[in-house]
């Protein structure tokens, strides 16, 4: 574990395990995998790359300024956010294929980007909750001395 | 008014402006206005149940205005926990620690209660139907990262040991919480309709770490393919006398004169 691939072999392990230990205990419960679950990844995948490819593009034209505000990447990201726009849309359109309980295309989307909203608040409240009681736990020791106080 | 347009002015509207004041605050250096504007939409984000009750959206609303509380609670209390540490500045008294300890467990005893009591968030007469996304979510989403914490802290930290153990303890609350919800009828929600959140809550989790990490391999190839396009840089000429003399002399001025070495 001294190296730093496996340190990310590691770190990978302990971010999906326990998810897959929960799923995995539900499954000795007696649930399957649902059907829906599905159209929710499929779903929670399209509208979180179009909205941080929409958060990266603001940013791009912020920080730019330095650069002389180049026009290319901006178009770049433009093309690449409305191709997952498009084929969000065009997904969508295919009868049952990643429609929920709504009615309309216009609809299923409007529902995607707050139900991303507030799983996308219920992560960040967990992160600020991990990182927080993080820095407590190191904070919490008193610091060692970097070097011995010279007589 | 009608019922489209209630909704885009007094939820979609707002929602807009939290983004907007986020990014002009983190962008100006007249940091409060985009402050101001964030505040305005949070609020009428909160109180959108109210303004505009025909639009589904606004459940998303309401749970906001019913976490509120709970979360505040534990940004105070982990904010004491932090600097009632060993930290260098604004430190506070030691036992700030512990209030800080005890209120993020009220704050996460409180969504407990929101699962197991009847003060489960409600929307239109029934369970807010975002509620049941937000809290297997935040729950799969602690057990996840506080273990990532855990091991970054032993395999990346030095006598890190006694802190890992401590990110490890929130983990195992988290997940015990978890199993309980998964094998313990709540009071509106049964333990069979959360598992069945749950996978919904992997799915979601898995697509947004997915779907996020897309778009920023695609941003790091688009600014990669432009950088690949610029024209090299020119090489410069190298300093002139009068430059080094320039150079030395404000060098001179900060390491001060050799009496003082």
């Amino acid at each position: 574990m001294s190296d730093g691939k496996a340190n990310w072999r590691w770190l990978f392990i302990a971010a999906f395990l326990p998810i897959l230990l929960m799923v995995l205990f539900d499954v000795i419960l007696g649930h399957s995998f649902p059907e829906e679950a599905f159209k929710r990844f499929a779903n929670a995948l399209l509208t979180s790359y179009v909205l941080m490819g929409i958060l990266l593009t603001g940013n791009l034209f912020f920080y730019a300024g330095s650069r002389q505000r180049p026009l290319a990447p901006i178009v770049g990201m433009g093309i690449a956010i409305i191709a997952g726009i498009a084929i969000t849309v065009l997904l969508l359109s295919q009868d049952d294929l990643l429609m929920e309980a709504n009615g309309s295309v216009r609809a299923q989307i409007l529902h995607n980007i707050v139900h991303m909203l507030v799983s996308a608040g219920a992560m960040a409240l967990s992160a600020t909750l991990v990182i927080g009681s993080m820095f407590a736990a190191i904070v919490s020791k008193k610091p060692t001395p970097l070097f011995d106080e010279e007589e | 008014m009608d019922s489209m347009l209630g909704a885009a002015l007094l939820f979609w509207l707002p929602l807009l402006m939290i983004a907007f004041g986020i990014w002009i605050s983190s962008s100006l250096t007249k940091k409060y206005i985009g402050r101001s504007i964030s505040f305005i939409g949070l609020a009428m984000v909160m109180i959108s149940p109210l303004t505009a009750p025909e639009s589904d959206s606004t459940a998303a609303g309401q749970l906001l205005l019913n976490l509120l509380i709970p979360v505040l609670v534990m940004c105070w209390g982990l904010y004491g926990m932090v600097f009632g540490g060993h930290v260098p500045i604004q430190r506070l008294p030691r036992s700030s620690r512990w209030i800080g300890l005890g209120a993020c467990v009220i704050a996460i005893t409180s969504l407990g209660l929101m699962h197991w009591s009847i003060i489960t968030p409600m929307w239109r007469g029934e369970i807010n139907p975002y509620w049941i996304v937000f809290w297997p979510t935040f729950l799969l989403f602690t057990i996840s990262i506080s273990s990532v914490a855990s091991v970054s802290l032993l395999t990346l930290g030095t006598d890190r040991l006694d802190s890992a153990l401590r990110m490890g303890v929130l983990g195992i609350v988290a997940a015990t919480i978890t199993i309980s919800a998964m094998t313990i009828n709540g009071a509106i929600t049964s333990a069979e309709a959360f598992r069945e959140h749950l996978w919904m809550a992997s799915a979601d989790i898995l697509g947004i770490v997915i779907g996020a990490g897309s778009a920023i391999v695609v941003f790091t190839i688009v600014i990669w393919t432009y950088e690949n396009t610029q024209p090299t840089p020119t090489v410069t000429t190298p300093p002139s006398t009068e430059e080094y003399e320039h150079v030395a002399a404000v060098i001179a001025e900060n390491l001060g004169s050799a009496d003082n070495e």
